[in-house]
């Protein structure tokens, strides 16, 4: 090799070496500049969610039913975790390891905290801050959790918010993240977008291990969170509670609603559960009793219970008869206490019978052979039309996410069933006094009682009255449907006084609803039901003349309507006037 | 006049480079250290400068001729401290390689390659040695491969490595037959090659195997050589299981796929690639680079320091500080060949070997195209031992232009 050859060599080795580099360069910092500037603003720019508080929750006299109370959230970031430590933790939270180890795996980042459990016993807290060291990736924050009034009062209304779930997150994927809050039942559920509030985000810079370091452009991009509109119910948390002790050994429900207006005043559904078991943390084990329980106390009776509604469900009978003209009210049958149709007999609920009655006797002393012989006078779909006026066989359109149709059989229904002419008029008999193919719901035996209380006017039943939205400090009324039920004001009137018979007539079924002052008005009913003892209904009104409630009461596997809905009804009318009297008398006496 | 007697007695050519690049060093360390807590290395960093001064005026006076007498003196005490840093030294991120004497810290691996450099040059500079004689290549293998095998049981493989670039460069100047040098450089390719991929392994050993066959040795020579070569290749899958320590093997693995391993080896690449390319053209600014400031790359003072430029001042940046080497490096190359005297051009060259392999290694790793091997990269990088030895080097180098008469 020459002198020149060697330093030849060399020169175009570190030229060809250095070019490269250059070319190198000239990718990264230029041609793919834009991906690696967005790599390192991800990096260095967290964004930290800020969680509104949820809209508080009021009765229709502005007592607080729904608050938030601060609590303790457990957080966990999985890079830094040792698992050594999963059981120590799972032991201190009360919670399983498997339950952790689930939440782990499903962390959408091992970076980022995960919450793992809400609503943390305070020594669990302390636990943490003296062993800060130790638990590496365990840390806790502040949240709000939704505090109750009572443990159980009104659970199936106000319904419990809980963590999101997977499935959850997949509908209302970008509205969420996981580890969020969501109503899953009740009120909660339902004016979940209004109560919610809107989550703020902090943007913060960290450096490389994830410290805070300072604001990201000294927080002017920072967004607050704002608070959740405030709910104002149509509930008299005093009347709820009352009938809630009304019912504490029963099983079944009742709904009271202002027939001027369709707002609800209770709605009780029983057994219930303590909401305070389902906000925050909630160990499988009560789950599973909740969930297995034969009472099944998650579910709302009122709006998704299904019943027969026994004899409540003559009047829809009564009315179509005498609007179709079918009968009179001078049109008698003789009830000897029993009907045979065919080769089948069907009993009156006397084996002694009624003898002569006329339509609104046999309302007032309830004969189920009066009725028999009307069904068979009556046009069939004639009655599922008047049946369907007074909101049977579908849902009532309550402000709650939970409610069932129901069943109110047709001619449609049956062919459908049973296939064409593959049924008989026999199976309409035992439909006349509401057993069989037909099945309701408290709530819409109470927007029954409100139509009949009204003659006609059907207002939406519901629960919220007015939304106050706080951030424009706004209380917005809450507009629902009415309509008006076409049936004649005679009839009306005929039915309107049989049901007054009811209670206030020497043979009426009802007696045991009347209430010293006041004229109550309403019907029982004793559904027969293969599971046991008979259901007991109370449907009804008050005051006769100028209705203020109207209701429905069913207890499960209890008796008769007379004998065991009929005193909770009468219980209910008292409670609804002495509230009514206390609240002028403290009017009065601030006047 | 004035000015003409100063470029007389100064070569410029190294100086200005050299400076700048000092300069890009101390702004660069500046910048990712100034935190409380972290900053006193920045003022280590200028205390190591302005003591190196006196270090690159020390060997800019030095008579050349006193320091080929010194250098078997220099060799022998860079041995002996190699030696007792693996019994005594200080351990340091895996590897002992640090001697600690009262409150003063020093590699000895980087006083040995300035020593290595030295005796090598020395060695070759004597009238009797041959440069076609395979005596000479054996003794000069074993004066390198002592320091090489001692930094190795240190362990710190990349600063061995270096070792062997020095041996390359200095043999490659002093014209041994090149079918030898590829013979020595034959198996380390093919081992560095095996850590890639099949494809590439296959793809060197073809090239390897073809530049054997146009030397046109004996043919029974050539087939063993080739045979030998590829069971060294093949071997490496053992060496990199059994000899290489845990560090080593992910460092490589984490290199041929940053993303497998993102925040343990790979981590550093993938931040330090982020911090170059998100410094676009013009940089973010100084003191402005968010990788930097936010810390994102651990000890980014030491080996990591090219993406501090590289962020804060962009390609521009980058790209100067590029330049700047090539031409440092450049020079060198010219200097060693302007002059005549053996040893002074032979130490040029082991200087240029020294600083060319770092600069290109160092580079290469913070562009995520090299395993991290623990090289700093010359008057940027923090480190006092290296900086002396650099400093020396320099003082060297401009001691060699002031004198180049009397070294023709």
């Amino acid at each position: 090799m020459e002198e020149v050859a060697r330093a030849k060599f060399l020169k175009i080795f570190i030229s060809l070496v250095f070019l490269f580099f250059l070319v190198k360069l000239f990718e990264l910092q230029l041609y793919r500049s834009l991906e690696y500037k967005r790599q390192a603003e991800s990096n260095s720019i967290r964004t930290i969610q800020h969680d509104p508080i949820r809209g508080l929750i009021f009765d229709r006299n502005g007592k607080i039913i729904v608050d938030n109370v601060p609590s303790y959230t457990v957080t966990l970031v999985p890079y830094e975790f040792e698992m050594k430590n999963l059981d120590v933790v799972a032991k201190l939270l009360n919670v399983e390891p498997q339950y952790i180890i689930e939440k782990i795996s499903s962390a959408p980042s091992p970076f980022t905290p995960i919450k793992i459990r809400r609503d943390a016993p305070l020594r669990a807290i302390a636990y943490i801050e003296e062993h800060k060291n130790e638990l590496k990736g365990i840390d806790y924050l502040i949240e709000h959790k939704r505090n109750y009034r009572a443990p159980g009062l009104a659970s199936h209304i106000l319904g419990y918010v809980k963590e999101i779930t997977a499935s959850q997150l997949a509908i209302y994927r970008g509205f969420y993240k996981p580890g969020d809050q969501i109503g899953q039942s009740g009120l909660e559920k339902s004016y979940e977008t209004i109560i919610k509030g809107e989550k703020g985000y902090r943007f913060i810079m960290v450096d490389a291990l994830g410290r805070f370091v300072g604001k990201y452009n000294d927080g002017k991009n920072d967004i607050p969170p704002s608070e959740g509109s405030d709910l104002i119910l149509t509930i008299d948390i005093e009347l709820q509670s009352f009938l809630e002790q009304l019912f504490q050994d029963k099983t079944g429900s009742a709904v009271v609603v202002d027939p001027r207006n369709g707002e609800i005043l209770a709605m009780v559904s029983k057994p219930n559960y303590d909401l305070t078991l389902l906000s925050g943390y909630t160990s499988k084990r009560i789950w599973d009793s909740l969930n297995t329980e034969p009472k099944k106390p998650l579910l709302n009776r009122a709006t998704s219970g299904l019943y027969s509604p026994g004899s409540t469900f003559k009047m829809v009978l009564a009315i179509t008869a005498l609007e179709t003209k079918a009968v009179d009210l001078n049109w008698k049958v003789y009830c000897p206490g029993y009907f045979v149709y065919g080769n089948k007999v069907f009993k009156c609920h006397t084996s002694q019978g009624h003898g002569w009655v006329n339509l609104t006797k046999a309302i007032e002393v309830s004969c189920n052979v009066y009725f028999y012989n009307l069904m068979l006078r009556t046009n069939f779909d004639d009655w599922s039309k008047y049946g369907s006026f007074f909101g049977f066989g579908r849902k009532t359109g309550v402000d709650l996410p939970e409610e069932l149709d129901g069943i109110l059989p047709s001619t449609e229904y049956f062919d459908k069933v049973y296939g064409v002419n593959r049924w008989t008029k026999g199976y309409l008999i035992s439909l006349a006094i509401g057993q069989g193919e037909i099945s309701v719901t408290p709530l819409q035996m109470a927007g029954y009682a409100m139509a009949l209380a009204n003659s006609g006017k059907y207002y939406q039943p519901h629960l919220v009255k007015e939304i106050v939205n706080k951030k424009v400090g706004k209380t917005q009324k809450v507009s629902y449907r009415v309509s008006e039920i076409p049936v004649s004001r005679e009839t009306f009137d005929i039915v309107r006084n049989a049901m007054y018979m009811v209670v206030n007539g020497s043979a009426g079924t009802g007696k045991a609803a009347r209430v010293e002052g006041v004229n109550v008005a309403g019907k029982t009913g004793t559904a027969q039901n293969p599971h046991g003892q008979d259901h007991a209904w109370f449907i009804g009104f008050a005051p006769y003349e100028n209705p203020e409630i109207a209701f429905a009461i069913i207890v499960e596997n209890a008796g008769t309507g007379g004998s065991i809905a009929a005193p909770i009804a009468r219980e209910i009318v008292k409670k609804y006037f002495e509230l009514k009297n206390q609240k002028t008398e403290i009017k009065l006496a601030k006047w | 006049m004035v000015v003409r007697g100063i470029a007389d007695k100064i070569d410029f050519k190294v100086l200005i480079p050299f400076a700048g690049l000092l300069i890009a060093g101390i702004l660069s360390i500046y910048s990712a250290t100034k935190l409380p807590g972290q900053f006193f290395i920045f003022v280590k960093h200028i205390l190591w400068i302005l003591s190196g001064v006196v270090v690159l005026v020390f060997f800019y006076f030095l008579p050349v001729q006193k320091l080929l007498r010194m250098s078997p003196l220099l060799y022998f005490l860079s041995i002996l401290f190699l030696v007792l840093v693996i019994f005594m030294g200080k351990k340091v991120s895996g590897s002992a390689s640090w001697i600690q004497i009262g409150k003063f810290q020093f590699q000895p691996s980087e006083f040995a390659k300035f020593a290595t450099i030295l005796i090598l040059a020395n060695f070759l500079s004597r009238k009797n040695i041959r440069n076609d004689s395979s005596l000479t290549l054996i003794v000069a293998g074993i004066l390198t491969f002592i320091p090489l095998f001692l930094t190795i049981l240190q362990p710190d493989f990349g600063t061995a490595v270096v070792f062997g670039a020095i041996f390359l460069g200095i043999m490659l100047w002093f014209e041994v037959p090149v079918f030898w040098l590829l013979l020595l450089v034959a198996p380390v390719i093919l081992i560095v090659a095996s850590f890639f991929s099949l494809k590439i392994f296959i793809f060197v050993s073809i090239l390897i195997t073809a530049s054997f066959i146009l030397m046109r040795k004996p043919f029974v020579l050539t087939v063993a050589i080739i045979a030998m070569n590829m069971a060294i290749g093949l071997a490496s899958e053992h060496i990199y299981h059994k000899i290489l320590k845990p560090h080593h093997q992910k460092r490589i693995s984490s290199f041929l796929n940053p993303l497998s391993d993102p925040l343990g080896a790979g981590y550093n690449v993938i931040q330090s690639k982020i911090a170059i390319g998100s410094g676009g053209l013009v940089g973010k600014g100084f003191m402005k680079g968010t990788q930097t400031q936010l810390r994102f790359i651990p000890a980014q003072w030491t080996d990591f320091i090219f993406c501090v430029p590289a962020e804060e001042f962009g390609f521009m940046g980058s790209a100067i500080i590029l330049l700047l080497y090539f031409i440092l490096l450049w020079r060198i190359i010219n200097l060693a060949s302007m002059i005549k005297q053996r040893f002074a051009s032979l130490v040029a060259i082991g200087i240029f070997s020294t600083w060319a392999f770092h600069i290109v290694v160092n580079i290469a790793m913070t562009l995520g195209l090299f395993p991290v091997i623990g090289i700093w990269l010359p008057f940027l990088s923090y480190g006092g031992s290296a900086m002396w030895v650099n400093m020396a080097m320099v003082g060297l180098l401009l001691n060699f232009y002031a004198n180049r008469r009397e070294l023709s």
